[in-house]
């Protein structure tokens, strides 16, 4: 049966003031006031801008280890800086999802910044996450690993 | 190929049967809903989506 899985509440411990209106706030304030941010506005690149937006994501989750897996670590000075000229709140540390079941999932999107977006999240908390960039590579990959879940993309190239 | 097609296909696969398969969309008719349904979706979650809803999903769908 279909469901509606949005509203769903969450007991793990991702900062719960990390949401999309919180991400454009930041990423307004980043593109106005950093240097990186107006070399974006001077391109006029709208996927540049958005890129800026992942990148703020990915900052706040933590660097990339050698492992693949997000390692938390501080904000970013610009970052942090960004956050408190739109006066927000900064994103508390993730704590340990100790609760968290291991699951391999795989993510199929043709925007790599989505795919990001999931597997950082999703890889937080020591999820296995593959990606597929669109719906042949998805099946490609199903058909060579087992999967306890698949997010995907419905409209892809 | 598209999420819908491939939706078809993994459903075909005796590997995907019972796993979950949720779609990510901007799509918010009913028909985009139900003809993933009837490819074989188990849920949706709509964009923008928080980060918190990605672990929902997988808490609840996941450790059954």
């Amino acid at each position: 049966m279909i469901e509606e899985l949005e509203h769903l509440k969450s007991g793990f411990c991702l900062p719960q003031n990390l949401t999309m209106a919180t991400v454009g706030e930041v990423k307004r304030s980043f593109l106005e006031t950093t240097p990186a941010g107006r070399a974006r506005i001077d391109a006029g690149a709208v996927e540049a801008i958005d890129l800026v937006g992942m990148q703020l994501i990915i900052a706040m989750l933590g660097e990339e280890t050698d492992a693949g897996a997000p390692r938390l670590s501080a904000l970013s000075a610009p970052v942090a800086q960004a956050f408190q000229r739109a006066g927000v709140p900064l994103p508390r540390p993730p704590e340990p999802a100790a609760q968290a079941t291991m699951a391999t999932i795989l993510t199929v999107d043709d925007s790599p910044s989505v795919r990001q977006m999931v597997k950082l999240v999703l890889s937080s908390s020591g999820h296995a996450v593959t990606e597929a960039c669109d719906g042949s590579d998805g099946l490609a990959k199903a058909s060579a690993q087992k999967f306890d879940l698949v997010l995907t993309d419905l409209n892809m190239r | 190929m598209n999420g819908i097609d491939m939706i078809r296909g993994l459903r075909k696969m005796p590997a995907m049967n019972g796993v979950p398969i949720v779609f990510i969309t901007t799509e918010s008719d009913d028909a985009a809903k139900q003809e993933a349904k009837a490819a074989g979706a188990t849920g949706w979650i709509t964009k923008p989506f928080k980060p918190e809803q990605l672990h929902a999903v997988v808490a609840k769908l996941v450790r059954a």
